[in-house]
């Protein structure tokens, strides 16, 4: 209903360990750019004493991308950042979509990609995009690194794998096929339920063979459809294998649109829904095969990374 | 008209530019009044319950906290939260129905305030708020009009019957409508309602209050009348207060769009500082007028038209249920004026309206930018093209031939129209637009995904309500030495730039330099009466009303001349002699001349003579709408995949008489264009049809257009100065509100054959009806402004 936040504790240690260590208290959290924490902390969902900021913590603002070693980025690096690197956009053009359409400029500048990834908000739009070039999570408790595939990081709405002392360091995101290609999309509606999303978004990857006719792998992920974003698996054997075209991807989406339980019992939300996550899942894979066909091999630009 | 002008018509910087842009402005929550209390406000979680009892004592047991205050604290009379039946004469305000307390005794929608508390500072408060005890005995709720008006429904309010909270005739209904309908070629129908559009200020309500000395009451807030919301606070809220134990500051506004029309939180603040014995603020969170604030008044419509088939309308009828929430504020007042617009538009000698606001449990609507205008042109601008559709003909040609002439009653209808300029509207719009090339006919079929079409709406708008409100208003005028104006005049910033436009007539009218103007506004105790800003009034009222103080100030300046040209061996009379940006010259020669400060120094520092600054007042009683008018030209691609709409291009004519500065009155244009094309597409304020709770209360959920969504827009002004305007000027202030949803819902018409129902005109809806035809909508829903 909205609340005033109460006085809290800000702190800025510069290790992981430290950072750790303090968040690890009742009653505190860690906190990057605010965005999201904010938010919450004034709807009164949440209430932190303490919060510690990670923004000055050495060793996570690091940021690589190239386009056959892959995108590799720390906890600190801001939305922004990445909207601006030219190779984000050749090689990750579903994260670099999803990116362009978080249109409140102040967000891209304070936000940071990893924030909105362990904010698990069921609506963001971020983690279905990484969720479709098959992000690698980095997470560390100071001692040691882990790994998880983005798949298994969400248990629940707004919750994470993380567990108590951990936190994630970085996000690798491994380089696409050579032939490969990728889209996100996202629609918003206004009729709805109180147990239902006001948007729906999709992204999808796609690599093609050498001859640009046949699929040879695919991702395709739907969010804003329930807890977390939607990985279609059987959409994506359906894929691999059949001729790039038309009616592969209808018959793609026409699985995704069954695949997705519904939200709600009433039949004209879900109607709209279904319709809306086929003809989502149908463009993203279109439009990611169009850009797998357009590409030449990165090897050849491979000149323009550093 | 060889008419010289200094700075009419010029695009000048606004005067309160600076502060807002290096953020010096100060807003109500930036003041620091010495010992101030916070406070503020717990709200129900309930649509609808009994209060069985309250528990105070541990909020009041916590350090820091003050005063807890419920409605057994609430002076005893009810009292309405808008303010605006105050300008109305007693026998019309009597129907305005006083219909809550400051606190309430009973929850009657999620967000209703059930107690309040003042401590130390904000964070004791608010812990405070969660002490509160409150025992609700929950009660079955109505969440629309149409079930709240069903036999054996719940009662929101125990003394009224039904939940209806007001129904009337429209008071000018004539001609023989029935028999009209039955002899018409053509009729034909449509039925819609509009959404709650929230305004959206960026300043959420605050208010604060406090005694001088001398207790007398002052009270700080972001009012858009200070002078009547002190009249109805001393008459309705605090009966023991008058109109001199009250200052009323209006400090910058952070926005307005009519919310402000409303008392908000300053009743608590008083309550507060009166039981406190000390300042007290109160504030409110974003939620918190997302839920608990005002909003548009939902207004469920038919409007059923009748012609000719050479295209003469010959009738139309309106019927209005409106959801005015828990309490009736601005709802049925503003469900009037959306149908003296609507019915008063064009030429119709058979008109019937019939309006009914019923009470539900779901939060209070009122008064917003267009008051009853943009919900009407919705349903009624897409009723006209049905009817053209049906009779074959061009819509923008049926729209001709039906325009108000000069002479025709005006909209409301006991005035007659003297001006109007709405058919240069069309034709210079339409021309920019490429109507004639763009409108390919009735009933052609578009193939594609992404269709595009086109359509047009047309509205006619008041420049505040003369001969209907209390119409008049005083502007003080001082020239200080060096020759700077002082001008002091009522109108409240709220971004709108007024300050500004009056600030070039008030140069203009004295001869005075626009750089050299000194506005004072917002303080009850410094400015003179008026009754706010809103009805797009402030420039033709206010603005006459300076004009008037500068001509004297001008006279005056031209008479004291006289004697200094004398001792420059010069001879002239008083009408000789001309005053323009800050100079003094012979009319005749203008290289003869002086700076204006000479006369104004003398002026004040005239020792031994009889001293006397220069000083005039200005009046201005407006007794006339004097109506403003405007086209609007949309053309859209709608993706008949996902139902997307995508305004593609937005072209305004406005008959704005004269442009006093043409920056602002574009600003206005666009910005109202905007706020109209989020209403149209995409600003839904959902209501849960089980529990009532707001459930886009925030800006994530609740999806406001931005600089990024605005297309591309031509605004284009038509200027035939209005006789009764100063130097010709109408208003503009919410016309363009009104025009984006039914011309954008035309324009889908054009491109995919269906119309929605319901504002917005999300993709959703678009979809569900290209799936099962328009036809299929099948009423509202249990959520008000829902179609299902
Ligand atoms: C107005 C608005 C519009 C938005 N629009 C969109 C949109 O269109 N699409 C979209 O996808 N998103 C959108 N967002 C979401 C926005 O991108 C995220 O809120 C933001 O990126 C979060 O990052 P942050 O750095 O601010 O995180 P914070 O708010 O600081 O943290 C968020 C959460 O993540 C946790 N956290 C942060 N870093 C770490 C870490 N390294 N390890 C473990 N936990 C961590 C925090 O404890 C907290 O729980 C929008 C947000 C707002 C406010």
């Amino acid at each position: 209903m909205g609340r005033v936040i109460q006085p809290f504790e800000f702190v800025e240690p510069s290790t992981i360990d430290e950072a750790l260590g303090l968040a690890a208290a009742e009653g505190s959290r860690l906190f990057a750019g605010g965005c999201e924490l904010v938010l919450s902390m004034r709807r009164g969902e949440v209430r932190y004493r303490r919060l510690v900021s990670i923004m000055g913590v050495g060793g996570l603002g690091g940021f690589r991308a190239h386009p056959k070693h892959g995108l590799e980025f720390g906890a600190q690096v801001k939305i922004r950042q990445l909207a601006n690197h030219i190779w984000v956009g050749k090689r990750w053009a579903a994260l670099h979509e999803a990116i362009e359409q978080l249109h409140p400029p102040h967000i891209m500048n304070m936000g940071t990609v990893v924030g909105n990834l362990c904010s698990a908000v069921p609506y963001y739009d971020l983690p279905t995009s990484l969720y479709a070039h098959r992000a690698v999570i980095r997470i560390g408790d100071g001692r040691s690194d882990r790994e998880l595939p983005i798949d298994d990081f969400y248990i629940g709405p707004r919750m994470t794998a993380l567990g108590r002392g951990e936190m994630v360091t970085s996000i690798f995101v491994p380089p696409p096929l050579a032939d490969a290609g990728s889209a996100f999309k996202k629609i918003y509606k206004a009729r709805r339920r109180s147990n239902d999303l006001h948007k729906i978004n999709a992204a999808a990857y796609v690599a093609l063979d050498a001859d640009k006719e046949t699929i040879v792998d695919a991702t395709l992920v739907i969010g804003s459809v329930g807890a977390k974003p939607v990985r279609i698996a059987k959409a994506e054997t359906v894929l691999r294998g059949q001729s790039a075209g038309h009616a592969a991807y209808e018959a793609a989406a026409e699985i995704a649109a069954k695949a997705v339980e519904p939200m709600t019992d009433a039949a004209w939300v879900e109607e709209i829904r279904s319709e809306w996550i086929r003809l989502l899942a149908r463009d993203v894979l279109e439009q990611a095969a169009s850009r797998a066909r357009s590409r030449h091999d990165p090897a050849e630009d491979a000149h323009l990374a550093f | 008209m060889s008419e010289h002008l200094s700075y009419v018509g010029k695009r000048m910087p606004k005067p309160d530019l600076a502060g807002k842009v290096t953020g010096e402005a100060k807003y109500t929550e930036d003041l620091v009044i010495p010992g101030m209390l916070e406070g503020r406000i717990l709200r129900s979680p309930h649509a609808h319950a009994l209060i069985k009892s309250i528990d105070i004592s541990k909020a009041k047991a916590l350090p820091g906290v003050v005063c807890v205050l419920t409605h057994k604290d609430c002076p005893e009379q009810k009292f309405s939260r808008s303010t605006m039946a105050e300008a109305l004469p007693e026998f019309a305000f009597s129907g305005e129905r006083q219909d809550q307390y400051i606190l309430s005794e009973k929850a009657r929608y999620v967000g209703d305030w059930i107690a309040a508390v003042a401590a130390e500072d904000i964070y004791a408060a608010e812990r405070a708020l969660e002490l509160i005890e409150v025992e609700y005995e929950v009660l079955p709720a109505v969440l629309d009009p149409f079930s709240a008006m069903a036999k054996d429904a719940p009662k929101v309010h125990d003394d009224v019957k039904a939940n209806v909270a007001f129904e009337m005739d429209h008071p000018f209904n004539t001609g023989d409508v029935d028999k009209a309908f039955a002899e018409a070629d053509a009729v034909a129908e449509f039925s819609g309602v509009n959404s709650r559009q929230k305004h959206l200020h960026l300043e959420t309500d605050a208010a604060i209050a406090y005694f001088e000395a001398d207790s007398r009451l002052v009270i700080v807030s972001p009012s858009q009348g200070p002078h009547l919301a002190k009249k109805h606070l001393t008459r309705r809220v605090f009966t023991d207060l008058d109109d001199g134990d009250i200052r009323w500051i209006s400090p910058t506004i952070g926005g307005g769009f009519g919310a402000r029309l409303a008392l908000g939180v300053e009743p608590v603040a008083v309550l507060l500082a009166r039981a406190s014995k000390r300042p007290v603020r109160v504030t409110s969170t974003r939620e918190e007028d997302f839920s608990g604030y005002s909003s548009r008044t939902d207004q469920h419509q038919t409007i059923r038209v009748a012609a000719t088939k050479d295209g003469k309308l010959l009738a139309v009828e309106q019927k209005i249920v409106s959801d005015a929430g828990a309490y009736l504020s601005h709802s049925a007042t503003t469900s009037i004026v959306n149908m003296q617009k609507t019915l008063g538009l064009l030429r119709c000698d058979n008109i019937r309206g019939h309006l009914t606001v019923a009470y539900t449990n779901t939060p209070t609507t009122s008064g917003f930018r267009g008051y009853g205008n943009p919900e009407g042109a919705f349903v009624f601008q897409q009723a006209l093209d049905r009817l053209a559709e049906k009779i074959g003909m061009d819509p923008m040609e049926f729209r001709l031939r039906n325009l108000k002439q000069v002479g025709d009653p005006s909209c409301f209808v006991p005035s007659v129209l003297e001006h109007t300029k709405l058919e240069e509207c069309i034709r210079l719009g339409a021309e920019r637009f490429g109507w004639s090339q763009k409108w390919t006919g009735w009933g052609e079929k578009r193939e594609g995904r992404y269709r595009r079409g086109v359509g047009m709406s047309i509205l006619t708008h008041a420049s505040g309500a003369g001969g209907f409100l209390l119409e008049h208003s005083s502007a003080v005028m001082k020239v200080l030495s060096d020759g700077t104006l002082n001008l002091i005049v009522s109108p409240c910033e709220m971004g709108q730039g007024i300050l500004g436009a009056l600030a070039q007539v008030g140069a203009e009218s004295s001869g005075l330099r626009y750089e050299q103007v000194r506005v004072t506004t917002g303080d009850t105790d410094v400015t003179m009466f008026d009754i706010g800003s809103h009805a797009s009034r402030s420039m033709l009222v206010i603005g006459n009303a300076v004009a008037a103080a500068g001509a004297k100030v001008k006279d005056q300046i031209k008479a004291l001349a006289v004697a200094k040209f004398e001792l420059r061996q010069v001879s002239a009379t008083a009408e000789q002699i001309d005053v323009r940006e800050g100079r003094v010259f012979l009319t005749d020669n203008p290289k003869i001349g002086f700076d204006v400060r000479e006369i104004a120094y003398d002026a004040i520092y005239n020792f031994g003579a009889e001293g006397g600054q220069i000083v005039a007042t200005g009046s201005y009683l407006s007794t006339s709408h004097h109506p403003n008018h405007q086209a609007a030209f949309a053309e859209v691609e709608v993706d008949t995949e996902t139902g997307q709409v995508t305004v593609a291009r937005y072209v305004v004519a406005h008959d704005i008489g004269r442009a006093i500065n043409p920056l602002l009155v574009e600003a206005q244009l666009e910005g109202s264009a905007v706020q109209g094309i989020g209403f149209a597409l995409t600003e839904d304020f959902v209501i849960d049809p089980v529990s009532g709770e707001v459930l886009s209360d925030s800006l994530l959920t609740y999806r406001l257009p931005t600089t990024m969504d605005v297309p591309d827009m031509d605004n284009l002004l038509v200027e035939d100065p209005l006789p009764a305007g100063p130097y010709g000027a109408k208003g503009v202030g919410e016309a363009g509100l009104v025009n984006p949803a039914p011309s954008i819902a035309n324009a889908v018409y054009d491109a995919v054959g269906i119309r929605i129902h319901s504002l917005p005109m999300s993709a959703d809806k678009v979809l569900w009806a290209l799936r099962h035809g328009d036809q299929a909508a099948k009423g509202s829903s249990r959520v008000s402004g829902q179609h299902l």
